[in-house]
């Protein structure tokens, strides 16, 4: 049996007294702070789960406070713009309406004239709209407006534009020449075949390496550049009216003040032609495909096909992937099923009857310089690869164009391409919140305005012609003018009679042809509204979804952390009995000795 | 012959006096019931050496004799209770040291620690994605990333402090093992002085007892009696003690009247061995030699303070001389020690070629088969997976500082101590804020500021000795720093070598114009490209850009939560289970040695009945000397 003395019950009284105020402590903790532990040593994996918790919850709270609140905000922005833009249309299809009739007097042309002015200067102030000073329709430029705001007076914002069409970018317009003509048999019309660009108004000097259109099969068709300012009517007839009756060569004429590349027939088949073959946009190397891109000068990862050499160039990487290859490959086989001889060369030339099979994109490309901006003009890189200039080439900036690997720029390699701003609005969801400005914003509205407007002008002039030449000629009737000067009066009044009937023919056509234009044009219009509605719905389930997931990782986090506290109430009222009872034994033993009965 | 008619007086007498002496003891135990480190004691009584004779009834008793008073006392609790002492000693530290360590990662509602920084900066990064031609946006952004940065500076500053602080700890520690090393010698000689005489020194051995009950708290403790006897190579007991005391693993303290004094030494900033170590640690001696403090014998608070100081989780710098196949891994010139790591060999081979992980200071001590080297720089090279150290000419106390002859000899930086401790935290958040600095880093400098410009580091380090910035240049090795990269890398031109939580800081000219932090590689694109920023913000949760042991970088504090948590829980569980055998031996002790009231009262009682008794016989014995002299024959 042991030995107990008075000191070891003391103590031993004393420790548990302790043990059981640290545990009525720690409840008492748990029921003033409401968490069930109050540092991490006390349970680790509690601690941990909580900080996961809690940065999923900041997360969170992050995607339905901020970013979620901003999409919804820069898609309002966006749906009123386009909503107005929506309206332009309406207003501008209702005077293509009233122009295309039979039965308009100069009057009504007037009033459509001036309509017409009036909506072309508001057509693109819209997609000038901003969120919080951020312009919406720009892509990443949110620093620039769309449009130029002003009139550039100064010449200070030079640009070299590289502009790219399409197989179907060439269309047949009616040209009507010979206009002023005295006699009746001077005026006439053609069909002729135009590349209209995105601006008129260009520079007449468009660098010497641009004087050519690029064909995406390698080709090129030369281009003469015939300015307009300060020649006869005759000498402009005939830049126009020259290549429709060329059907031997191959000919464009680039016309700066007006943006049109004017082509010969021919020169139209080989352009057509030029995009039916197959794009070489990949080859096969032992079972594994690789992208090709137009150029000849290839990036370490890239391939690249230069059409008119016909070559194709294997970047660094991409051969020594190729070298490595187990087996080595033998052969490349190209998009059209051919296949070609692989010898570890980085450069492989095609044959060249294999050659013409291919071509290396999908575009045709013309180079322009362009100045003089008017206050509403689409500003070019928005749209397509350009250079501002500056007069000093090293300050020169490049606007769409790919970049090298150590980040100057390729100026070989245009690229545009649309750029989208994303938001986060939930865990590892991305929304692409902006509307391109090519999309809705595109030149070819402001230049169909600008013609209807020109061939409408053109017959309020030629109208007013028919009028002031008939008054003469009653004039010179009734002074008794000489029969010769009467006939050449009449002849005049009977040329600017057909003058007049051509081009108001013209303009109907136009203008019934353009109620077309439009109606596709606010079709775009209305899929991008529709697009911004879907992505709306999408915003608001999201929002509604983050707000559930908020919702219960908020639970998470208490469940985890929380201290239940019926049950640590419970726990605490017996932890307080267990030391008033401790204390009471204490209190009993340290009074008694056995001296009390001695 | 019989006895004298004057026997039974005596023998009266003899009770008195032992009763008496019994008394007193017991007043004595009394007296010292709270007492602390008092024993209890016992007057211990023989019979007195009987008289012969010569009668029929052979012997007759004289009475009895108070022999000794003697301790109760049962060494093996002693030693029980030193050892277990020294096991709580390092838990109670680490409990301490781990309580505070815990207090400064704490990440709750109410304390902004690492992960609500970490988020926050993140948040404004979105915001700067969702419009990064916003320079409010990026101001808010550049600003949480300072105190990002801050952040990891406290941190820093914080550990160090606890470094500091135990380190004065230890000189503390250290003072007390010097006085008590005195007083225990100064004991000795007391308690031989006293006990030459045969008498036990009781009072004095008690006292010395309870200073090594406090030793062993300190440090472990080993404690050797040997008697010395009167002759050499006798048996003859002289009654005295030759009391040796040993501490940390047998290193001698006191013998006999002789004591050594342990001494602390500053390291000078040569000999620093982790880079993020505070300035002038100490290095303990004892006799002027190093003592053993990294044993596996050395227990005591002093083992706790050394483990939460230098603690490094095994990670030093180190390297056996050879190969087992004999491939020397360190060659050496009287300036250069080259060391390859070894992957077979080297256990810390992981560690030691990830650049992001090691933790040697730019200068510092490197010892080679036990010789200590100073060396002024060293450079790794990827591609051979070799280390060289640059040597000084000179050490800094002007001795010879030669490597000459040291080829194949081992040599380590540091020592390994498997322990999660200061040094290790620092070396956790060192190696994250390289990592995240690199990550940024590597993505921003692809960048174009707002100017067209190539953006320069977001994150840099300040200059450890004058506290300059170091950003413009020279942040050159990336977080893929593999074998075969055929880079080399060294102190004196890369500055992520120098980047530590401690200096980790923003490029100030990117805090001071924000157009300078760059959020896309083509700033033509127009202001709001978001490719650098989407990057960037990929660094938080993609393990590709950048991961920190196998999580991603956002998981930080998970990662270190767990360990100081579980750190601090295993001191916290091993304290208390050491304090309760502590408990628990002291229960035995005090059951042997403890007064008892109760024990003391009965014994006061029985010697006042025993010397009641003897007085009644005195008194008899007079009344028979009356009856005989006076009364008899008269």
């Amino acid at each position: 049996m042991m030995r107990i003395t008075n000191a070891m019950m003391t103590s031993n009284t004393k420790n548990n007294i302790n043990i059981n105020k640290l545990n009525e402590d720690r409840l008492n903790t748990q029921i003033s702070t409401g968490q069930v532990i109050s540092r991490p040593s006390e349970d680790p994996v509690v601690a941990i789960r909580a900080l996961r918790l809690n940065t999923n919850l900041s997360q969170l709270t992050q995607y339905y406070k901020k970013n979620i609140p901003d999409a919804q905000a820069w898609l309002n922005v966006t749906e009123t713009a386009l909503k107005q833009t929506d309206q332009i249309f309406t207003n501008i299809k209702e005077n293509l309406t009233t122009g295309a009739s039979d039965t308009n007097t100069a009057t009504d042309r007037q009033k459509i004239l001036e309509s017409l002015k009036g909506l072309r200067a508001e057509l693109y102030s819209s997609g000038n709209a901003d969120y919080a000073e951020r312009t919406v329709f720009t892509g990443y430029r949110t620093g620039e407006s769309l449009t130029f705001l002003e009139t550039d007076k100064d010449l200070n914002d030079k640009y070299n534009i590289c502009e790219t069409f399409g197989s179907k970018s060439i269309e047949t317009v009616n040209y009507i020449y010979g206009g002023g003509s005295t006699t009746e048999q001077a005026i006439d019309h053609k069909d002729i075949y135009r590349i209209r660009l995105a601006y008129d108004n260009n520079v007449t000097n468009p660098s010497p390496a641009s004087d050519k259109i690029s064909l995406p099969n390698g080709k090129e068709i030369s281009v003469e550049v015939k300015p307009i300012t300060g020649e006869g009517q005759a000498v402009i007839d005939n830049y126009y009216t020259e290549l429709a009756d060329n059907s031997t060569e191959s000919k464009a004429y680039y016309i700066p003040e007006t943006g049109e590349l004017i082509l010969s027939k021919k020169a139209k088949e080989e352009y057509e032609n030029a995009f039916k073959a197959i794009t070489l946009d990949k080859i096969t190397v032992g079972g594994k495909v690789l992208a090709v891109t137009p150029g000849s000068n290839p990036l370490d990862d890239e391939t690249t096909y230069d059409p008119v050499n016909g070559k194709i160039v294997l970047g660094e990487n991409i051969y020594n992937m190729i070298e490595n290859m187990d087996p080595k490959p033998t052969e490349i086989t190209l998009p059209d099923g051919t296949k070609i001889n692989y010898t570890s060369n980085k450069e492989i030339t095609l044959a060249t009857s294999t050659k013409d099979n291919f071509k290396a994109g999908d575009q045709a490309q013309f180079n322009y310089d362009k100045s003089q901006w008017k206050s509403g003009d689409l500003r070019p890189e928005h749209y397509y690869a350009c250079v501002q200039t500056t007069g000093s080439p090293a300050e020169d900036v490049y606007y769409n164009y790919s970049q090298m690997p150590d980040g100057s720029v390729n100026t070989s390699r245009p690229a545009f391409k649309n750029q989208n701003l994303e938001v986060e609005i939930s865990f590892n969801q991305k929304i692409t919140i902006n509307t391109h400005a090519n999309e809705v914003y595109t030149h070819d509205i402001g230049r169909d305005i600008d013609e209807l407007i020109k061939v409408t002008q053109d017959v309020v002039d030629a109208d007013e012609n028919v009028t002031k030449y008939a008054k003469e000629l009653d004039d010179l009737k009734s002074n008794g003018a000489s029969a010769s000067a009467i006939d050449d009066k009449q002849k005049q009044l009977d040329a600017a009679k057909k003058e007049y009937s051509l081009k108001k023919d013209k303009m109907q056509k136009m203008f019934s042809a353009a109620l077309d234009k439009f109606e596709g044009y606010a079709d775009r219009n209305n899929v991008a509204i529709a697009n911004i509605g879907s992505m709306q719905q999408r915003l608001t389930i999201t929002k509604e979804r983050v707000a559930d997931q908020l919702q219960s990782f908020k639970e998470l986090a208490d469940a985890n952390i929380n201290a239940e506290l019926t049950e640590s109430s419970i726990d605490f009222s017996s932890a307080k009995l267990a030391l008033e009872a401790a204390q009471l034994a204490a209190g009993k033993i340290a009074q008694q000795t056995l001296l009390n009965y001695l | 012959m019989s006895t004298s008619q004057f026997f039974g007086l005596n023998i009266g007498y003899t009770g008195l006096q032992a009763a008496n002496a019994a008394l007193n003891v017991t007043g004595n135990n009394i007296s010292n019931v709270e007492t602390k480190g008092y024993t209890r004691q016992e007057a211990s009584q023989v019979a007195a050496d009987a008289l012969r004779t010569n009668t029929s009834y052979g012997m007759a008793g004289a009475g009895v004799d108070t022999k000794s008073i003697d301790q109760i006392r049962n060494e093996y609790y002693d030693l029980k209770y030193w050892q277990n002492n020294a096991s709580k000693g390092i838990y109670d530290i680490k409990q301490q040291y781990y309580r505070q360590i815990e207090d400064y990662f704490t990440d709750t509602d109410d304390v902004m620690g690492f992960n609500a920084v970490f988020s926050d900066m993140f948040d404004a990064l979105d915001e700067v994605y969702k419009s990064s031609g916003d320079d409010t946006k990026k101001a808010a952004f550049m600003s949480q990333c300072k105190s990002l940065t801050e952040y990891f500076n406290n941190m820093h500053t914080s550990l160090q402090k606890l470094q500091i602080d135990a380190n004065n700890e230890i000189q503390n520690k250290v003072n007390q093992i010097n006085s008590l090393a005195s007083e225990i010698a100064t004991l000795n000689k007391q308690i031989n002085t006293i006990e030459v005489n045969k008498v036990k020194a009781n009072e004095l051995r008690d006292k010395r007892n309870l200073l090594i009950d406090e030793l062993s708290e300190i440090v472990d403790v080993k404690v050797t009696e040997v008697p010395i006897y009167t002759t050499e190579g006798g048996d003859e007991e002289s009654g005295i003690y030759r009391y040796i005391v040993d501490i940390a693993g047998g290193q001698n303290l006191v013998n006999s009247y002789e004591y050594s004094q342990v001494e602390c030494e500053a390291r000078t900033v040569d000999q620093k061995v982790n880079q993020s170590d505070a300035e002038g640690l100490y290095d303990i001696k004892l006799n002027g030699l190093p003592l053993n403090l990294y044993g596996g014998s050395l227990g005591g608070q002093l083992k706790g303070l050394i483990e939460i100081r230098d603690g490094n989780n095994g990670e030093n710098f180190s390297s056996k001389g050879k190969e087992k196949n004999g491939t020397v891994l360190v060659n050496c010139t009287s300036d250069t020690v080259k060391v390859k790591i070894s992957e077979g060999e080297n256990p810390n081979y992981k560690f030691l070629t990830d650049m992001n992980k090691v933790t040697m200071n730019d200068v510092g001590t490197i010892v080679v088969g036990n010789v200590e080297l100073e060396y002024k720089s060293w450079t790794y090279d990827a591609e051979k997976e070799e280390y060289t150290f640059d040597l000084k000419e000179k050490k800094s106390d002007g001795s010879n500082n030669s490597a000459a002859g040291l080829t194949g000899k081992d040599c380590y930086i540091g020592v390994n101590i498997d322990y999660q401790g200061i040094p290790y935290y620092m070396a956790q958040m060192n190696e994250w804020v390289r990592s995240f600095s690199q990550a940024m880093n590597k993505i921003e400098k692809t960048a174009q500021d707002g100017k067209g410009e190539k953006a320069d580091v977001m994150f840099a380090c300040t200059d450890h000795i004058d506290g300059t910035e170091m950003r413009y240049k020279n942040y050159d090795y990336d977080t893929g720093y593999d074998k075969g990269s055929g880079k080399t890398v060294s102190t004196t031109n890369d500055n992520y070598l120098k980047l530590t939580a401690g200096n980790f800081t923003v490029n100030s000219d990117m805090m001071k114009d924000v157009s300078l932090f760059g959020t896309t590689v083509d700033i033509t694109q127009g202001q709001d490209a978001q490719d650098i920023t989407l990057e960037l913000m990929k660094v938080r949760t993609d393990k590709t850009k950048m991961t920190y042991r196998g999580c991603s970088s956002e998981e930080f504090l998970q990662c270190l939560t767990s360990d100081v948590a579980l750190g601090a829980a295993s001191a916290n569980t091993f304290y208390s289970n050491f304090d309760k055998i502590s408990k628990a031996i002291v229960a035995q002790r005090t059951s042997v040695s403890g007064v008892d009231n109760d024990e003391e009262a009965l014994n006061l009682v029985k010697f006042q009945e025993a010397y009641n008794l003897s007085s009644k016989m005195i008194q008899v014995m007079t009344e028979i000397y009356d009856r005989l002299i006076l009364q008899t024959g008269v």
